[in-house]
């Protein structure tokens, strides 16, 4: 579907691909039905499920047969033992040879987050073959998704994995997904408490669960009933735990200074090595919002110390919260007006300036520059139609923008 | 070779105008999908036969050419897709219930005004019973989580009318917690921003009138920048533009009210270049092999954009705009019923509990 050349069609005209290309279609049509009609007799021996596995490696999205395999599966989870160990290195094997043909199949990595929520697998491996599949596509948010629900259960620190992008961007400024990542490790590590959930812990929890609902249920239930349920609870309490990996959305505190500035440093490299590639400008904004943002919560304790005794040093810290913000806004600005003197016409660093001085401007950092506000305020319009004319897709933007009808340079917490 | 830099030519030559009737030829072919045994590209999409149809259908009608297809099959094939015993409908008759099918099938009936043969109180139920404690969405029973199925939830039961059925604070806040860095939203919480996710979530909110959730201006500017040298859209930073982005942006930029934002003429110059001349449709890129999904993304695309000849499409349902008005009407028209058979019981009430005259 996507980026399959026109010319397709004339191979087709050749009786060789044509006659390949008219046997797949009955194939896949029989294949899917002999595998339902065993599905419907309530079949699930092992040829039914080889023949599942020969219609997944060719068409994995058809989901209703991985929905057929879980099926036949959950009570082999459930009993447990070397029959349950054998299964879950089978499924393991199996989404690996589709993710192979097809990295992007949501259909076979659900299906394998299921296989790897019954507690059977090993972590580290499944580590390092995501790991693999980020080496041969970056930006595979798949695997990006996959990967956090491993680290997850793993409880594998920030710290690993924030030096694990910090690899990836040393070795390619253009890897977006990247610099998302650190987006989410960085106020994690330094600021937020959200604990790491390991799997140990879910599967403690899913049983408290079980026991408790047993505890308070009037019907009785059988045995393999009630294991097949408490698998069924832990994986998917297993599977909750993506849900629970909020990052900026949640972000309460900006992340500190003496790390903003190792990250401002990060994207200046970045800039330098490949002044193109937009991942770098678009990280640098959240790293403003910070910036921004530790000015706005020394305000906010100010405002809640008012009338204490403490007030004194309250306003103190917001005096030091200003300075320190001027001082970064203006090192930025004759940061990129370094860049400006090489190639007056670059749009990221004109458009770096003009939100940063909109920034200056909306801050009423003016004076301490040593400008008039109405200035400042003129030369981030003028700028803003400087880049209408320099990059004329985002003419409507950048009009909107000069009309102070645009901000973007917002502090960068979340309110969930 | 594409690259994000292809230029479009400034001359399109045949591919200059919108090829309607192509087009309409090229998804009539698809008119009865379940009937073509032979086709590869028909067999081997049965997992989207239903969202195939609902493309299909909805591309014919903004070209005005609904009636190329066999709609009284098409609606019997759709109800043969629901399964009673869960209240969802597959993607294909022998398919298992999922909520994006599900969508799917609400949305054709919208369109073909033959929403009284769904059972709203089944449906409603499957969809309702697949939302989780944290507000997000289930794709089926076995767990997948997306944003994608928050925007299916929340639509499928606008569509019914039943959106109260739904924890719709919670679902919010599950959209809101997948917001990232740049304004834009990933499938779950901690995941990558990309444009279609960003659309569902923007949809979503806007769906629940929570677009007060969404960091506007941010999420506008990183949409327009998605916006290649060659007037198409990419998905994310430094992929490939890609025909269906005209959609997934677009809508987004509409409903935000910053379609202003991209440059609407090369765009427009952009999808008519990745028309295919000879046999139909629309393609992801110039000279790519056409499919439904990007000839309706396309053509809906040009809608938006008010592309002459085309009936409008609205933002967020993903449909004309006069089906979403007859469906509100619908609504409306059923709200003043109950309240009236509410108003008539009670006056029953009070009527019986008149002392009788001796």
């Amino acid at each position: 579907m996507h980026g399959r050349p026109r010319e397709y069609k004339n191979k087709l005209k050749d009786p060789k691909a044509a006659e390949a290309y008219t046997k797949k279609a009955p194939a896949i049509k029989q294949g899917t039905t002999l595998v339902l009609e065993c599905r419907r007799q309530h079949r699930y021996d092992q040829a039914a499920l080889t023949a599942s596995e020969k219609m997944l490696k060719v068409v994995p999205e058809i989901y209703t047969i991985w929905n057929y395999r879980r099926e036949a599966l959950q009570p082999i989870f459930a009993a447990g033992g070397e029959a349950a160990a054998a299964a879950c290195a089978a499924e393991l094997a199996l989404t690996q040879a589709c993710l192979q043909e097809n990295p992007k199949s949501y259909s076979t990595w659900h299906h394998r987050k299921w296989v790897v929520a019954q507690g059977l697998a090993d972590l580290a491996k499944e580590l390092k073959l995501v790991g693999s599949a980020l080496a041969l596509d970056g930006r595979n948010f798949h695997a990006w998704n996959y990967r956090q629900f491993v680290v997850k259960l793993m409880g594998v620190h920030a710290e690993e994995e924030l030096s694990y992008t910090s690899s990836l961007i040393a070795a390619d400024f253009s890897n977006y997904s990247a610099w998302h990542y650190r987006t989410m490790l960085l106020p994690r590590l330094y600021n937020e408490d959200i604990a790491t959930v390991s799997f140990d812990e879910l599967m403690a929890t899913a049983s408290e669960q079980k026991q408790q609902q047993q505890a308070s249920s009037t019907t009785a239930a059988s045995d393999s009933a009630a294991a097949d349920d408490s698998s069924q609870q832990a994986a998917a309490v297993a599977l909750r735990a993506t849900g629970c990996f909020t990052g900026t959305a949640s972000q309460s505190r900006p992340i500190p200074l003496h790390v903003l500035e190792q990250e401002y440093e990060m994207v200046h490299q970045a800039f330098a090595t490949d002044s193109a590639d937009q991942s770098p400008w678009i990280y640098y904004r959240w790293l403003l919002g910070n910036s921004l943002a530790h000015l706005s919560q020394a305000q906010q304790q100010q405002q809640q110390q008012g009338g204490q005794q403490q007030q004194q040093g309250g306003e103190q810290q917001l005096e030091e919260a200003r300075v320190v913000l001027g001082e970064v806004l203006a090192r930025e600005v004759s940061r990129f007006a370094e860049h400006l003197a090489v190639d007056p016409d670059a749009k990221w660093p004109l458009l770096m300036t003009a939100r940063l001085k909109e920034a200056q401007a909306r801050l009423g950092l003016a004076e301490g520059l040593g400008l008039d506000s109405s200035d400042l305020q003129q030369q981030v319009q003028e700028l803003y139609v400087r880049l209408q004319q320099l990059d004329p897709l985002r003419a409507g933007y950048y009009a909107d923008a000069a009309a102070g009808k645009a901000f973007v340079v917002v502090q960068a917490l979340g309110t969930v | 070779m594409a690259t994000s830099g292809a230029v479009t030519p400034a001359d399109l030559g045949p591919r200059s105008k919108l090829l309607v009737d192509k087009h309409a030829a090229y998804i009539a072919s698809f008119s009865t999908v379940w009937e073509a045994a032979d086709k590869l590209e028909h067999v081997a999409t049965e997992h989207f036969w239903m969202s195939g149809m609902y493309w299909g259908l909805t591309a014919m009608e903004l070209m005005g050419r609904l009636q190329d297809m066999d709609t009284d099959k098409v609606l019997d094939w759709v109800m043969s897709c629901y399964r009673p015993e869960d209240g969802g409908f597959g993607s294909s008759p022998r398919n298992d219930s999922h909520l994006l099918a599900t969508l799917s099938a609400l949305q054709i009936l919208a369109l073909l005004d033959a929403l009284h043969r769904a059972d709203a109180l089944a449906v409603t139920a499957y969809i309702a019973g697949l939302q989780q404690p944290d507000g997000a969405f289930a794709g089926d029973k076995w767990g997948e989580i997306d944003t994608r199925f928050s925007y299916a939830a929340l639509l499928g039961c606008s569509i019914l009318g039943t959106l109260d059925q739904l924890d719709v604070e919670a679902a919010v806040h599950f959209v809101t917690a997948c917001k990232n860095f740049d304004g834009g939203f990933g499938c779950t919480p901690g995941n990558e921003s990309h444009a279609g996710q960003v659309f569902t979530c923007i949809g979503a909110l806007s769906l629940a009138g929570r677009l007060d959730a969404a960091d506007q201006d941010l999420v506008g500017w990183w949409l327009c920048e998605r916006q290649t040298r060659s007037g198409g859209l990419n998905g994310r930073p430094e992929k490939l533009q890609d025909v269906c982005y005209s959609w997934w942006c677009l809508s987004c930029l509409s409903i935000l009210g910053r379609l202003h934002w991209i440059d609407q003429e090369a765009l427009s110059r952009f999808i008519l270049y990745c028309q295919d001349e000879e046999d139909g449709g629309i393609s992801d890129r110039p000279d790519d092999m056409a499919d439904v999904y990007h000839t309706f993304f396309g053509i809906a695309g040009l809608s938006l954009m008010g592309h002459a000849g085309l009936a409008a499409i609205d933002p967020t349902y993903a449909l004309p705009v006069k089906t979403v008005q007859r469906l509100q009407q619908q609504q409306q028209r059923q709200q003043q019923q109950q309240q009236q058979q509410q108003c008539g019981q009670g006056m029953q009430e009070g009527g019986s509990s008149a002392p009788s005259t001796g």
